[in-house]
């Protein structure tokens, strides 16, 4: 596959510094880790500690959470810097006339931003399991000590961390590319930036706030027990990849016995991992393969469109509609709690209105133009 | 080597390019002229693969040039406004056509920048917008083009560096052969260097043909009237009448016999061919464009 040497040298120049940041990043989270376990075993020092979940998997949970922000605020950033010479017009006509391909330029950019994320994931998942090794005396001893030590022992392990720490990693790689994607559907590169993260958030939402509107509907219908809505809750905790790092499962283990007593325990631990990667791995595929099609029909005269393809406006519309009525049903619910008091009926003039008041504004968004 | 068929060109309800065919021979400067909004750069931006067109070919060399990297690599363009990477130097955009263009010559470069005066430790930011049309020149004529597009080439150059760089470009069609296609508002340049020009006019073809041709199609007469006459420009044949006292200079495209005949009838005493600019033909046969439909017969 030929890929053109100045390109990649154009976008290493971007590239290092968003490398750089990163790597700060994944040090940063290797230095957390550590102080993590540092007040773990000041914890199991004063008998503080509890032994019913792993102390390992305990701080990279912590860790998960500790790092979402400053990498989804990065890779916003590294988008825009990818993208913001061959969206500016005039550069954009000089990179066209050059001898380079849409392929070329997107293959150069996609590897530029996968480099950028994979080499401090590789410090991070090195720098965790370096730390872990080093405490693995006093984590031997609080494992030890618990009435499930085998579960304990396997959720702490090398496997386990590593493969959530990949989870984590192909959790940024679905959102760039999701992101890397989309800029090639919307031609500003902050627009772009903003309505991706929306959509990429959405899944939240949009069943969040269906449940809160249509929740006692759904209850009279459906028993809350049964299999479709546990299917549907199942489904709720898969459809948002973003939110895979931080989702820790707390399950009650009650009457374990433990030395002829019986205690009231929890198990936490990740649920479903491999299906989990496997999901982000899928979005990620699917990114690339439709912003790599995207990329090839995108043409320099589309530059001042607001959104590039027909079929998009129309997703657009339809999107911001939904969403509008959505948001507007949803507000008393949430800010005002008078939901109890609007009638189902009034609660649907509500909606409508919502959904007017979207299609007019995505109607008008769409025939936006570029300076 | 450049070969524009029926090339059609719409930007949403604007019609940029209505049909316009043109042709450059190999070895030849071809000089594009036409009004701001003629769609002169429209026309440049799709030869050299920046826009897709809706109808007709666009051929160089025989190829297609959209999306085609190879013919794209002999092809110079060297646009009306600055167009680079502003945060680079001129050494690493130097850099970047030596990887981007395989017959990029740096020792041309340096060459070309012994007469530009660049400073290549400069950035492209810290440069004015004639130092960017130099450095824009000379990265393109380094790159040792088999053709070389030019949109507006000489605008923000000093006479000392226009010469010099019109110079350049003889030099390179005279000694590889290269073909020029240069677009300017600087008619009397062009006329100066090029060997045939196309006249383009809302987005149609108004004339194409050499300079001498256009001579011979478009002329001024110096006409001598016994009274003075104010009907002149109502005949078919005249596209622009001055007069000063019972001597009148006539611009036509139309001088034949029966012209010739006709302004006897009329009074005339004198009828003489004068020199005609190429400018003033751009100016006259323009204007008549815009009054009607009669030049786009032709």
């Amino acid at each position: 596959m030929k890929i053109n040497k100045a390109l990649v040298k154009h976008e290493t120049r971007n590239m290092k510094w968003m490398l750089l940041y990163f790597i700060l990043v994944a040090i940063g989270g290797v230095m957390f880790f550590n102080t993590v376990l540092n007040g773990q075993y000041a914890s199991f020092l004063s008998g503080m500690l509890i032994n019913s979940e792993s102390v390992i998997l305990s701080a990279v949970n912590q860790l998960a959470n500790m790092i979402a922000l400053p990498i989804g605020l990065g890779i916003l950033l590294m988008i825009f810097l990818q993208f913001k010479d061959s969206k500016s017009v005039e550069v954009g006509n000089f990179l066209k006339a050059l001898p380079i391909s849409n392929r070329e330029y997107f293959v150069t950019k996609l590897i530029g931003g996968i480099v950028a994320l994979t080499i401090p994931t590789l410090i991070l998942i090195i720098g965790v399991i370096f730390i872990r090794d080093g405490n693995m005396n006093w984590i031997n001893d609080v494992n030890s000590a618990s009435i499930v030590v085998d579960f304990i022992v396997k959720s702490g392990s090398i496997i386990n961390i590593t493969t959530i720490l990949i989870l984590c990693y192909l959790v940024s790689i679905s959102t760039y590319t999701f992101l890397f994607m989309i800029q090639y559907i919307i031609t500003n590169i902050t627009s772009g930036l903003v309505i991706g993260s929306l959509v990429w958030l959405s899944p939240l939402f949009l069943i969040g706030s269906i449940g809160v509107i249509y929740g006692r509907v759904i209850e009279k219908i459906i028993p809350s027990d049964g299999v479709l809505i546990k299917t549907a809750e199942k489904a709720y905790e898969y459809i948002q990849p973003w939110f895979y790092p931080s989702s820790m499962k707390y399950q009650d283990g009650l009457g374990e016995m433990y030395q002829g007593v019986g205690m009231n325990i929890q198990f936490v631990y990740y649920e479903g991992l491999i299906l989990k990667i496997g999901i982000t791995l899928l979005i990620s595929i699917l990114s690339i393969t439709v912003g790599y099609v995207l990329s090839k029909k995108s043409k320099v005269e589309d530059s001042d469109e607001f959104i590039i393809f027909k079929w998009a406006r129309v997703v657009f519309v339809i999107g911001v509609t939904v969403c509008s009525a959505l948001l507007l049903t949803v507000i008393p619910q949430i800010f005002i709690g008078v939901y109890g008091s609007i009638s189902f009926i009034v609660l649907q003039i509500i909606m409508l209105v919502g959904a007017i008041l979207g299609f007019v504004v995505s109607k008008r968004l769409i025939r936006v133009r570029n300076k | 080597m450049i070969d524009v068929e029926n090339v059609s060109k719409s930007f949403e309800e604007f019609k940029a390019l209505d049909d316009i065919s043109l042709s450059v021979k190999k070895g030849t400067i071809h000089g594009l002229i036409g009004e701001n909004g003629a769609g002169k750069t429209t026309l440049i931006q799709a030869i050299v693969g920046i826009y897709t067109i809706d109808s007709g070919t666009i051929k160089i060399d025989g190829q297609q040039v959209y999306d085609n990297n190879i013919i794209k690599s002999e092809i110079g363009y060297v646009a009306d406004r600055n167009q680079y990477f502003k945060s680079y130097k001129i050494s690493e955009l130097v850099e970047f056509f030596k990887l981007t263009y395989p017959s990029f010559s740096v020792e041309e470069f340096d060459h070309y920048n012994e007469l530009m005066k660049l400073d290549t430790t400069k950035k492209v930011k810290q440069l004015s917008k004639g130092m960017q049309m130099r450095l824009s020149l000379i990265l393109n004529l380094a790159l040792k083009p088999k053709v070389l597009v030019l949109d507006e080439p000489t605008s923000g150059l000093d006479a000392i560096v226009k010469k010099q760089i019109l110079d350049i470009i003889l030099n390179e069609v005279l000694e590889r052969e290269m073909t020029v296609l240069i677009s300017s508002h600087h008619i009397g340049e062009l006329e100066k260097i090029c060997d045939e020009v196309t006249i383009i006019n809302s987005g149609h073809v108004a004339y194409q043909s050499t300079i001498d041709g256009l001579k011979e199609d478009i002329k001024k007469i110096q006409v001598v009237f016994e009274a003075p006459k104010e009907n002149l420009m109502e005949l078919r044949e005249v596209l622009n009448v001055e007069n000063i006292g019972s001597v009148y200079h006539i611009v036509t495209d139309s001088f034949n016999e029966d012209f010739v005949q006709k302004l006897k009838d009329l009074g005339a005493t004198i009828i003489e061919p004068i020199g005609i600019t190429l400018e003033e033909i751009f100016v006259y046969t323009s204007r008549e464009k815009i009054g009607g439909a009669e030049i786009e017969d032709k």
